[in-house]
């Protein structure tokens, strides 16, 4: 017990439950408190795992038990709660996107390297077991060098009309969806500089329900070596066989690996079709088991502050080609 | 009934099944075939017991051919066109229409001077998984347009061996018009903007100077917007001769369509799934989607009507590839003229 690592998840919506459990789960972690805006919900979840739970950050940060942090509260809103632990000398695991400006990104990653602490932005994709196959192939060099990527992630409509219904109007697919598949590119395909980018969107269903974000984008990022388009849409119909439309291809000079997202092997037909997932325990846990051992082993983490404000600074980047029409040089 | 006498210029792939369906078809009758190389005329032309020639003046002159196929490579459709167009007889051109928007124009052009029929042979839109889609679309069941994602490549093979003339060509103008036809022809928009980023470097090192792949983004009329993706440099292990899938979004629903997969896989020497629907020889005759347009074209000219996919298709078409090319080499947004 006294070996066991203190740790506490703010935001404990659907993702943040993730952490909860993994934390749980952990023979490693005591999982001391959780926190949340509402208090109904901090106290579920709180009782259901049995740890304390408050509605006042402030606890948290002066809590000398906890020394691990997960954020994962809405996509805008993590920088404060990221600051306010990482001053308070807590490691910190921040749900991704790392933040949704790359100011906010430079601040967090500024204030973990002044108090030494370790942070990593939750890219759990890079655990997605056929995510580890391709890269340990493109490593490899199995496919050669990578000359162009399509890479597709969407959510179907109940998402932002039912899941994230109370703040989906303040994300889009472009701050929810895109960093996981801008993460795994830039991950994939060795980390290249970005020179240009250029992107599309439409906006309609989703905001004649009320939301007012875009239904779909699609991006062309222009990296150093590699041409790239990243798609994402909110719009999925319900009758799409799984939650997600995962898929990324990657065409290289010598090759070509396919990573097909949502199809894990088993196909239910029921009153509908569907595919569901069946390697969430892996893809969603072990990247926090990963960031416990990292903190107990003094290891920096793979999916670091700087690749987190990578993926902000593209997005920030796919935003401003859509409010303004034109092609953004990046520098 | 009165058979409509043809001729077929250019004996390459196309040219060989424009030549069976024409020898098929009941209301056609192929009278003589035409190639810059003697041996290739000659062959086709005894295979179906007609006429060659290595001149296109004399397929020209001829007064009793009343319409001509366009199979020559992409590139060279633009002389004979205007020949064939000049002497008055009605021409189906192999997609695409021509690899300039000049050249196109100008074919577009002495065509209506002409009053004659011109269509091009964008085949896919006879294809049945394109057919289902269509009208999936205009039943309203996937809502209005919102996104699409569009890609055909094809194996390094195809640039390597399969075409003398990949480097007068690329996988812009030899792929590029299938999707790009087909996209505007599903969502019933007009292109208006394009921007699109390509890399070269794999077929120029191997003396083809054209693009391994490009993207491409198109803005369409509405605000749709389709990326369109294509590549000649796909591993020769591809088991099909194309990669081609298709998503379109609508604000109600989604299709997708993978178009290299049509129900059959053989592990023989290598891991294939062989391309059955557009063209397959057996019992004699020739199965599949391939021939539709050419008998269509032919239906077209004996009810005097006017045949789907125009030169203002072909020529829409050959507007947005050369705007692509123009973005890549620019780096910047393209606007479609109209």
């Amino acid at each position: 017990m006294e070996n066991k690592i203190g740790a506490a998840v703010i935001g404990v919506g659907r993702y943040g439950e993730t952490h909860v459990r993994a934390y749980k789960k952990s023979p490693l972690v005591k999982l001391v408190a959780i926190w949340s805006r509402s208090e109904e919900r901090a106290k579920k979840i709180g009782e259901k795992y049995n740890c304390e739970y408050t509605t006042n950050l402030e606890k948290i940060a002066q809590d000398k038990r906890v020394k691990i942090v997960s954020i994962a509260t809405p996509d805008f809103a993590h920088t404060m709660p990221a600051i306010k632990m990482l001053r308070a000398g807590k490691h910190v695991l921040i749900e991704k996107p790392m933040a949704m400006s790359v100011d906010k990104c430079k601040k967090i990653l500024k204030i973990s390297r002044e108090n030494n602490l370790k942070l990593m932005v939750n890219f759990h994709n890079r655990w997605y077991p056929p995510v580890v196959e391709a890269k340990r192939r493109l490593d490899r060099g199995e496919i050669g060098k990578v000359v162009a990527v399509y890479a597709r992630l969407s959510d179907r409509v109940e998402v932002p009309t039912q899941w994230l219904l109370s703040w989906a109007s303040k994300s889009g697919p472009q701050w929810f969806l895109f960093p996981h598949i801008i993460d795994l590119v830039n991950w994939l395909t060795g980390k290249q500089k970005v020179r240009r980018v250029y992107a599309l969107g439409k906006k309609e269903v989703l905001e004649k329900r009320g939301i007012d974000t875009y239904d779909a984008v699609q991006a062309q990022v222009e990296f150093e070596e590699t041409i790239a388009v990243f798609e994402s849409s909110w719009i999925l119909p319900s009758s799409w066989r799984n939650l997600i439309d995962f898929k990324i291809d990657l065409v290289g000079s010598q090759g070509k690996i396919e990573i097909v997202g949502d199809k894990e092997g088993i196909n239910i037909v029921t009153e509908k079709y569907e595919t569901p997932f069946v390697l969430d325990p892996i893809t969603e846990e072990e990247p926090i088991n990963y960031f416990i051992d990292c903190i107990l082993n003094d290891k920096e983490p793979i999916c670091s502050g700087k690749d987190g404000l990578e993926v902000t600074k593209i997005i920030e980047a796919i935003v401003k080609s859509l409010d303004k029409g034109c092609v953004v040089e990046v520098i | 009934m009165r058979k409509i006498k043809v001729a077929v210029v250019g004996t390459g792939i196309m040219g060989k099944i424009h030549a069976q369906s024409y020898a098929e078809s009941g209301k056609a009758k192929l009278i003589c075939v035409c190639d810059l190389v003697e041996e290739k005329a000659k062959e086709l032309a005894d295979k179906f017991n007609c006429r060659y020639t290595t001149k296109i003046e004399e397929i020209a002159s001829d007064s009793k051919i009343k319409a001509v196929s366009i199979t020559t490579p992409d590139f060279a459709h633009r002389e004979t066109a205007l020949q064939m167009i000049e002497a008055g007889k009605d021409v189906l051109i192999e997609k695409p229409l021509a690899t300039s928007v000049k050249d196109a124009q100008d074919i577009v052009n002495a065509a209506k001077k002409k009053g004659i029929k011109l269509m091009i042979d964008f085949q896919n839109r006879w294809n049945p998984l394109l057919i289902q889609t269509k009208q999936t679309i205009e039943k309203g069941e996937v809502g209005s347009p919102v996104m699409g994602y569009a890609r055909l490549s094809n194996p390094l093979s195809v640039p390597l061996k399969m075409l003398s003339w990949a480097s007068k060509s690329g996988p812009e103008w030899f792929l590029f018009p299938h999707t790009i036809d087909l996209v505007r022809w599903l969502i019933n928009k007009e292109p208006e903007e394009v921007y699109a980023t390509g890399k070269k470097g794999i077929l120029k090192e191997r003396g083809i100077d054209v693009y391994d792949a490009i993207q491409a983004l198109v803005k369409f009329e509405d605000g749709v917007f389709v990326t369109f993706e294509t590549s000649w440099i796909l591993p020769d292990s591809w088991p099909s001769l194309i990669d081609f899938e298709l998503m379109l979004l609508g604000s109600r629903g989604r299709i997708g369509i993978k178009a290299d997969e049509q129900g059959i896989d053989i592990s023989a020497d290598k891991f294939s799934r062989p391309f059955i629907s557009g063209f397959q020889y057996a019992y004699g005759k020739n199965f599949g989607f391939f021939k539709e347009p050419i008998i269509h074209f032919i239906d077209c000219l004996c009810e005097n009507e006017e045949p789907m996919c125009s030169g203002e298709d072909g020529l829409i078409v050959t507007k947005v590839i050369e705007a692509i090319v123009r973005s890549i080499k620019g780096e910047k947004v393209i606007k479609i003229e109209r």
